[in-house]
C-alpha cells in the first residue's frame, strides 16, 4: 500500500493547550513517524470541535476524509474525558446516518495520572467497542502510565502503533495492544507525587487549606 | 435505613430516562429514604479544565462556579448515589461522565496503595453507597461487561464502601424493569 496520499487525523482529547499537553505529545510521536512516511497530518483539539455546530461539522468531515485517526486522551475518573464521548458520538452517528463504508483505520493512546498504565484498560476496552460500532477498523491501542511521561518503553509502542497505522490491509490481525512499563516504582511515584502535590499548594499559598473538607 | 439518596440522571433531552428515575425515587421511598434527582442535561456542567486547581488551589472545591459544585456537594452528602445514564460504549452518558469528570474535589491528590495499585486517598471520612444504572435498547453483553467493570473501577477511587451495578433493557416489560430497580436498590442500601 502506497503512503502517498494518505491522512492522519490526530484526535486530542485534552482540555489543555496542545503545547502543554501530554495527550498532545504522545500522538505527535506518532503522527512524526507517519509523516516521515509520507502520511499528511492534521490535528484537531476536542475541546476547539465541539465550540460549534460548524466546528463539529468541521472535524466530521476531517475523520471521513482521513486514512487514519488516532485518538490521545487523559484518563478521567477511569474513562474518556466527557467531550470525547460526546465527539465518539457524533462519529459514530455521523457514519451510521451516512452509511459510510470508508475504510479509516482507529487507534488509542491514553495516559493515565497514576503510575500503572493498565489502569487504562477499561477505557480501552470502551474504545475498542466504538471502534466496531462506528465501523472503524481498530489498529490498535497504546495505554501510558505515569501521566504520559515518554520513557523508552512508550516510544517503542508508539513507534509500532505507527507501523501498525501504515501497514494498510487487515489490520486486525497485526493489531498492537501494548502497555508501556511503569516509568518508575509504584512507591517512588507515590512518595514523589506526594511530594509535588504538596509543593505545588505551598506555590498557591493554598497549603494550609491542602485537607480542607468544604461540603462537610 | 434512612438516609439521603442521590440519583445523577445522565440522561438527555431526547432521552431523559423519566420512567427509571420515577422507579427509582419509589425505591428509595419504599425504603425510608429521601431522594433527589439531579437531572444533568438541564444543568450547567463545564468540561473538567483539567487543570488540578481543585487540589492545590482551592482544596476541595473545583475553581468553576457552576452546578458541578451542587452535585459534588449532594454526593459527599449522600448515603447512597444512583448513576443512571444510558450505556454508551460500555460507559456513561457525557452528560453523566461531566459531572463525574469534576467530582476529583471530593478525593485527595495524595497517592495510595489500594489492591495492589496506586490510587488517591480519602479526602473525606465517609463516602456514599454506588448504584449504577446502566440503560440499554436490548442488552449488548460486552457494553454490559465493561459498564460492570466501570463502575466499580470507579467505587475504588471513590472509596464507595459498597456498590451494585444493574443493567435495564429499556425494551423489557415496565413492570419487570420496575422490580428489578426495586431489588437493585434493595440491594445497595441493605446494611
Amino acid at each position: 500500500m502506497s503512503a502517498a496520499g494518505n491522512r492522519l487525523l490526530i484526535l486530542v482529547g485534552s482540555p489543555k493547550p496542545l503545547e502543554r499537553s501530554a495527550s498532545a505529545r504522545l500522538g505527535k510521536i506518532v503522527g512524526e513517524a507517519l509523516s516521515a512516511r509520507g502520511w499528511e497530518l492534521r490535528t484537531v483539539r476536542i475541546p476547539d470541535a465541539l465550540k460549534s455546530e460548524a466546528s463539529i461539522e468541521s472535524m466530521l468531515s476531517e475523520v471521513e476524509r482521513a486514512d487514519g485517526v488516532v485518538l490521545t486522551a487523559p484518563l478521567y475518573v477511569d474513562s474518556l474525558p466527557a467531550p470525547v464521548i460526546r465527539v465518539l458520538g457524533a462519529i459514530a452517528n455521523q457514519r451510521a446516518d451516512s452509511g459510510s463504508s470508508k475504510m479509516i483505520r482507529f487507534a488509542s493512546i491514553l495516559n493515565c495520572g497514576f503510575t500503572e498504565a493498565a489502569q487504562n484498560h477499561t477505557a480501552q476496552r470502551l474504545l475498542k467497542r466504538f471502534a466496531e460500532k462506528a465501523g472503524l477498523v481498530w489498529a490498535g491501542a497504546i495505554s501510558a502510565g505515569s501521566a504520559g511521561a515518554v520513557t523508552k518503553s512508550v516510544r517503542v509502542s508508539l513507534n509500532l502503533l505507527a507501523d501498525a497505522m501504515a501497514a494498510g490491509g487487515d489490520l486486525s490481525t497485526q493489531a498492537v495492544e501494548r502497555e508501556a512499563k511503569n516509568a518508575v516504582p509504584g512507591w517512588t511515584y507515590r512518595v514523589i507525587g506526594n511530594w509535588m502535590w504538596k509543593r505545588q499548594a505551598k506555590k498557591n499559598g493554598a497549603l494550609d487549606q491542602f485537607y480542607a473538607r468544604p461540603y462537610t | 435505613m434512612n438516609e439521603k439518596v442521590l440519583v445523577l440522571n445522565g440522561g438527555s433531552a431526547a432521552e431523559p430516562l423519566c420512567e427509571l428515575e420515577r422507579h427509582l425515587m419509589e425505591a428509595s421511598s419504599s425504603c425510608g429514604c429521601n431522594a433527589r434527582v439531579m437531572r444533568l442535561w438541564e444543568m450547567s456542567i463545564a468540561p473538567c479544565l483539567g487543570c488540578f486547581g481543585c487540589w492545590t488551589k482551592t482544596p476541595g472545591m473545583c475553581v468553576i462556579d457552576d452546578d458541578a459544585r451542587d452535585v459534588t456537594q449532594e454526593m459527599i452528602r449522600s448515603g447512597v448515589v444512583v448513576f443512571l445514564t444510558p450505556v454508551v460504549f460500555g460507559g456513561y452518558s457525557p452528560e453523566l461522565k461531566g459531572a463525574l469528570d469534576r467530582s476529583i474535589v471530593l478525593i485527595s491528590p495524595l497517592f495510595e496503595r489500594i489492591h495492589g495499585e496506586i490510587h488517591h486517598k480519602k479526602r473525606y471520612a465517609e463516602y456514599p453507597r454506588l448504584l449504577g444504572i446502566g440503560v440499554q435498547q436490548g442488552i449488548n453483553k460486552e457494553e454490559a461487561a465493561i459498564f460492570d467493570t466501570l463502575v466499580h473501577r470507579n467505587a475504588i477511587n471513590f472509596h464507595s464502601p459498597k456498590t451494585v451495578v444493574q443493567i435495564i433493557d429499556q425494551r423489557s416489560d415496565p413492570a419487570l424493569i420496575n422490580s428489578t430497580v426495586e431489588r437493585a436498590f434493595r440491594e445497595v442500601s441493605a446494611e
